[in-house]
């Protein structure tokens, strides 16, 4: 079946039936809330961090004495004054709320103030007198590893006999690749407002992705129980991983402020301050050896990847998880050995981000396949295509898992038919012999992405449906709307569950009080669970209104629900359409009939396990796949690069809502390409990171979009045993960015006839690739 | 009769609000127009960076130009509140309005709408309101023109796509509006609160913001207060204050001094007021300066555009100030003015170091004055910086050669941004270019002898080596590019 051919922007043409993101209208209106806007009434009082300037101190004392009393400051806290415990490790506690005795990296919090206003707490702040004594320090990923500073026990995975099959394969190639940190760089900083209710009891408004996290953090700290504190959650605007875990921070700090003052405390962050003190993508230094036959066939991969922490657990071991997972990336390697190792260093912890340690495995395989064609001297492509995982054998993955529905064959003959890869090839050969400084590239990449938490009691979700006399509906689920359209797709499940037109729905904010214990919104898998729990409160209803139903209609007869149809917006046999009654006038029927008309849904992703200590099991509920042909320009004097096309096909199954999944595959791609190319982060000697604003973070613009920018959805790929045959389509767009960057790579390439292997790294910003080219002409 | 003198007036949902500056007050005169408008209950507008990188804070402005309303966006975290006075400011709450409890959308909204054009909603606002400037000016809008007005909103969700689709599908539709509506009544408020101006001179909370409403009262305050920091587009000072890196107690802002927002093409040259936006220098030269405008192309962003005035970004004189080269190239003089004389000299003499000029204690830069180029006379900019636009440059440069009908170089002068404490040329090297052939190979030859001749350094954006190297480059990428 051949995709879609149209251009994706003619596409909304055919698919107007499926809804506006279902807060289109706030958004585009101004009346979208986020937490810097809520107003309660009261005043407001400001949160403010004071935080480390060192990377490394012993913290010797502190005077708050001419601060305290100062006009506008309501509270200046510190270590000493939290009442519950001095912790907000998510998963390890080993990390202090605020710093009490020593400091470990350069933006941890060592005391909030509560002012009146910003002005004030910062007067407040340059009266503040601490005295630190300065460590040495560890900045680098370089000299963690010297100093052996290992964060958790080294993690292996191995598959087949590695040592053999490098001895025995036709060629090997060792080499070393470094992947830089990305900022999230959500356009909402991070933000939390804790307004205190009667009661010591709190109602927090958190931009977070993990609300029930939040709630456990923040009851700790302040040594109540969960049910004293409220986490809600309308909306986040961006979060990208940045508020898994590091929103609780601040939902913490604005707490404990509100706890010590009794008055509502807020904290957003600006810019500056977000980037300084928030964690970053995980940057990685990684070592491998590839061996391989002379048709390109690999044999053998052995690769030690060595993440850089920062200065907590934080995510960490499940995001090197993630990456050992997939150092496959689409390829069957029979002999696979991967160990991943995290090391501790002075920088804010590092934390998850889209693709959540995917795309610094992934990176590695990718780049050392481009080597394998270069030395062989034949297209990266067709070893890439050469080296899938098979449909019917060569499909198991070096963690046992085998790759069922395999979509990669299916992508690569319709993708390099669509993208006319094989034309675009030539012409990118005979521009090169034409053009002295200007260097065109090409690169098509694929994308194995495995679909669950690979940490396997989170894979949970909860919902509560609530349907009202007058026929409208609320769904709660433990998800949270950051902006990816979770909240549009759950509206359309339930509709389509509850046969009834979205607009009697409405989806409430997500909040600790209604649907308990959930899971972060993360792993791409919002809509796939939550929408699974929603379904299932929806068959709770649907089963007690059609015995309503049944009872009114045929006065006897056990209720079945199978029989029974719900469909726009009227409930009747399937046999007998004739006979149908409103699901509004039914809803009023059950009601007398004293049905409950509320039902709390769950769902547990089935069949999924690992054994950590074999390295064994079946992580993934499913895989997504995706492909990505990318053609650049570079300007081989300045190091700019033309990203002149982008041609996407990605499997999301039966899509829950086409243009929002569209959305997420042309918004991750891009994202992937801005940690590709622009987005470099660089530090002082004293480890102050340089880059904290956009001044000098550079995340794509418009200008950086392909300028032909093709995506489609494979047609007609139903997903098994998911909700409504869909797909998770968060993450796995994010690494076909792969394809612009190692069009870069090819282009630099072609700067020495290919027949050089240029130096790269991640992100290949204009200086990367200057220095690579330079390199070559010597 | 002029206003009380601590007072300002501009229009806001469709009302005149005049506002006074009172002592403590937390509105203060240096407050930037984005808190303004988020205490005043336009929480659309959005703060995403504090320094005009995101455009999350973008919001309209209209101003009356010959009796008709010009709208034009702006980034309202750069806008110091007096910089508003007679202006109407339009924020995404403006756009809908309710009909019978109904909401009605305005057509750039209802297209971002149909197109899926938002996502997380943070940036929706600021984008919202670029559109809106864009729909309003603009029938025909392609896809390079949004792109181009858009540079200077982030939005990291949607790969932007839909938003282009968006606006794009709304070229040549037919342009109505309620602005239309109300346009001839604001028209005239906002000229009646121009007609009752005067200079403003705003005294409070230890804070002196001068305003003056004429050159000849600007001249006198600058005699009179030469501490006060100087503004006209404040897209730098705002930034300062902003990220209080600065504290500055005294203001003189000749943001509205129309006697400088002139454009005169003359016989032998373009003479351009100061405090003309970069946006409207652009389209006054662009025919006849043609490596300017490719640098003001790469100016910041359109908001940027429409606020930062050359006359600024000179007087700056940052080392890495985007104009600097390749005014030095086109022989551009300054016009300095006090109160008792005018001056000219070279823009080349002007800059004395870094963040240093000639400019006396009691002068205004009043105007640059272009010479038209001698056709022989090849000019070029260039700019490199790791994102394209909307960015700083890690090294500017601008380069001129004469050449003799036998290709000899007559004439050389290679400037550089970035690579010292101020812009510099390219001595050595233009020297070793005089009289030889302008060939590939004296041009790679010579990018070498740049590569030696200066001391840059590392930072945020990029190390002295790269920097190196992206100077010696550019010429040969100006060799390329003059190849005949």
């Amino acid at each position: 079946m051949a995709p879609h051919k149209e251009n994706s922007k003619n596409k909304s043409a055919s698919l107007e039936s499926f809804s506006a993101h279902n807060s289109a209208v706030q958004h585009v209106s101004g009346e979208a809330t986020f937490i810097n806007d809520i107003s309660t009434g009261t005043k407001i009082l400001y949160g403010h961090i004071v935080y480390s300037p060192y990377a490394a101190a012993d913290i010797c004392s502190i005077n708050l004495e001419e601060a305290i009393g100062m006009p506008g400051i309501h509270a200046i806290l510190s270590a000493k004054d939290i009442p519950g415990e001095n912790q907000m490790g998510a998963v390890v506690k080993d990390e202090p709320c605020l710093a009490k005795d020593e400091v470990a990296f350069i933006g941890q919090a060592v005391l909030l103030i509560a002012a009146d206003d910003k002005r004030a707490a910062i007067a407040a702040e340059e009266k503040i007198m601490i005295e630190y004594r300065q460590v040495e320090a560890v900045h680098t990923l370089t000299d963690a590893i010297n100093k052996n500073l290992l964060l958790s026990p080294a993690r292996k995975i191995e598959a087949g006999d590695v040592n053999k099959a490098l001895t025995d394969c036709d060629h090997v190639l060792s080499g070393e690749l470094f992947t830089g940190p990305q900022e999230h760089w959500y356009l909402e900083t991070q933000s939390c407002l804790t307004v205190p209710v009667e009661g010591r009891e709190f109602k927090v408004y958190s931009s977070t992705q993990h609300p029930s996290e939040t709630q456990t953090i923040i009851s700790d700290v302040l040594g109540v129980s969960k049910n004293s504190i409220s986490v809600e959650v309308r909306r986040v605007g961006g979060a990208f991983g940045g508020k898994e875990t590091q929103a609780n921070h601040i939902a913490a700090w604005a707490s404990l402020l509100a706890w010590e003052t009794n008055c509502p405390v807020k904290i957003h962050l600006d810019r500056d301050t977000d980037q300084i003190i928030t964690g970053k993508r995980h940057p990685f230094l990684s070592n491998y050896k590839i061996g391989f036959s002379s048709e390109g066939l690999i044999k053998a991969f052995d690769v030690e990847l060595n993440a850089d922490a920062g200065s907590s657990t934080d995510l960490t071991n499940a995001i090197l998880g993630r990456a050992l997972f997939h150092v496959d990336n689409a390829y069957f390697i029979p002999n696979l050995r991967v160990i991943g190792r995290a090391w501790k260093t002075n920088k804010p912890s590092n934390t998850a981000f889209r693709g959540f340690g995917a795309p610094q495995g992934m990176a590695v395989i990718e780049q050392a396949i481009d080597r394998m064609a270069r030395f062989l001297g034949k297209d990266p492509a067709m070893i890439r295509k050469i080296n899938f995982y098979g449909e019917t054998n060569n499909n198991i993955t070096h963690y046992g898992e085998a790759v069922e529905n395999n979509r990669l064959h299916k992508l690569w003959d319709q993708l390099t038919e669509s993208s006319s890869y094989e034309g675009k090839m030539a012409a990118v050969q005979d521009f090169n012999i034409a053009h002295k400084y200007k260097k065109r590239g090409l690169a098509l990449t694929p994308v194995k992405f495995g679909i669950s938490f690979t940490t396997t009691f989170l894979n949970q979700a909860g919902a509560l449906v609530n349907i009202y006399t007058d026929g409208s509906v609320i769904v709660n689920h433990g998800g949270i709307e950051m902006g990816q359209g979770l909240h549009t797709k759950i509206r359309r499940v339930a509709a389509l569950e509850l046969g009834i037109d979205e607009a009697f729905i409405r989806l409430s904010p997500s909040c600790t009080d209604l649907v308990p214990n959930t899971s972060a919104t993360a792993a791409s898998s919002g809509a796939d669970m939550n929408g699974m729990a929603v379904k299932n409160a929806c068959l709770k209803l649907k089963s007690r209104l059609a015995e309503a139903f049944i009872n009114k209609m045929a006065g006897t007869g056990m209720p079945d629900i199978d029989s029974i149809q719900f469909e726009n917006n009227k409930v009747f046999f399937k046999e007998k359409k004739g006979i149908s009654i409103s699901f509004q006038e039914l809803v009023n029927i059950a009601y007398h009939e004293r049905y409950s008309l509320s039902a709390t849904g769950f769902y547990r992703t089935p069949d999924i396990y690992f054994n950590r200590a074999e390295g064994k099991g079946r992580p993934f509920h499913y895989f997504a796949f995706g492909m990505a042909v990318s053609m650049v320009e570079v300007d081989t004097l300045t190091g700019y690069v033309r990203l002149m096309s982008s041609d996407i096909l990605h499997d999301v199954g039966d899509s829950l809502h086409p243009m929002i999944d569209m959305g997420q595959v042309r918004g991750g791609f891009i994202q992937g390409v801005g940690w590709c190319t622009t987005e470099d982060i660089k530090y002082d000697a004293k480890g102050m990171i340089l880059n904290h604003s956009p001044d000098t973070y550079k995340i794509p613009t418009i200008m950086d979009i392909p300028e032909d920018f093709i995506v489609n959805l494979m047609d007609h790929v139903p997903n098994p045993n998911t909700i409504r045959k869909s797909k998770a389509v968060g993450e796995p767009p994010f690494m076909l960015a792969f394809s612009v960057w190692l069009a870069i790579k090819d282009a630099i390439s072609a700067t020495a006839g290919h027949k050089k292997e240029p130096g790269f790294s991640l992100p290949a910003t204009n200086e990367v690739i200057l220095q690579s080219i330079e390199k070559l002409r010597k | 009769m002029s206003m009380p003198e601590n007072n300002i007036q501009f229009i806001l949902d469709d009302r005149i609000i005049s506002l006074d500056f009172k002592d403590g007050g937390a509105i203060r005169p240096d407050t930037n127009l984005l808190g303004y408008l988020r205490i005043s209950g336009h929480s659309s507008v959005k703060e995403g960076c504090g320094e005009g990188d995101c455009g999350a804070c973008t919001v309209v402005i209209a101003e009356a130009v010959h009796g008709e309303l010009s709208y034009k966006a702006i980034n309202a975290c750069l806008v110091f509140l007096p910089m508003i006075h007679g202006c109407q400011v339009i924020t995404t709450e403006n756009l809908s309005f309710r009909q019978n409890g109904k909401l009605q959308l305005h057509p750039v909204q209802q297209a971002l709408v149909d197109h899926h054009g938002s996502q997380c909603g943070y940036c929706t606002p600021g984008i919202v309101m670029s559109l809106f400037a864009l729909w309003k000016n603009h029938s025909r809008i392609t896809p390079a023109l949004v792109k181009e007005r858009l540079a200077g909103n982030l939005c990291r969700c949607t790969g932007y796509q839909p938003i282009i689709d968006a606006i794009v599908d709304q070229s040549g539709k037919a342009r109505h509006d309620h602005f239309n509506d109300t346009s001839e009544k604001i028209t005239k408020d906002l000229i009646s609160i121009q007609q009752k101006s005067g200079d403003i001179v705003i005294s409070t909370s230890g804070l002196l913001y001068l305003k003056p409403a004429s050159l000849r009262e600007a001249l006198k305050l600058r005699k009179k207060y030469p501490e006060a920091t100087m503004l006209s587009g404040a897209t730098d000072i705002a930034v300062m204050v902003n990220k209080r890196k600065q504290e500055i107690s005294a203001y003189l802002d000749i943001s509205s001094l129309m006697d400088l927002k002139f454009i005169i093409k003359g016989d032998k040259y373009i003479s351009l007021g100061s405090c003309v936006s970069i946006h409207e220098m652009g389209e006054g030269i662009k025919d006849d300066f043609p490596a300017l405008f490719d640098m003001i192309g790469l100016f910041g962003s359109h908001q940027i555009r429409n606020l930062a005035t050359p006359g600024g970004n000179i007087a700056s004189a940052s080392p890495i100030g985007d104009l600097i080269p390749v005014l030095m190239a086109y022989g551009c003089e300054l016009e300095l003015q006090n109160q008792e004389r005018k001056r000219t000299m070279p823009l080349e003499h002007f800059i004395k170091g870094y963040h240093s000029t000639e400019m006396e204690e009691d002068e205004l830069i009043t105007a640059l004055i272009l010479p038209y180029p001698n056709k022989n006379k090849m000019i070029r900019s260039y700019k490199v910086s790791k994102r394209k636009d909307v960015d700083i440059s890690t090294v500017s440069s601008a380069f001129l050669l004469s050449l003799d009908k036998s290709d000899m170089i007559q004439e050389a002068k290679l400037f550089f941004g970035g690579m010292a404490a101020t812009t510099i040329r390219a001595v050595e090297t233009e020297d070793y270019l005089m009289g030889k052939k302008w060939t590939e190979e004296l041009a790679v030859n010579a990018s070498g002898i740049i590569r030696t001749e200066f001391e840059p350094i590392s930072d945020a954006r990029s190390a002295a080596e790269s920097r190196k190297i992206m100077a010696g480059n550019l010429l040969i990428r100006f060799w390329e590019d003059t190849e005949k």
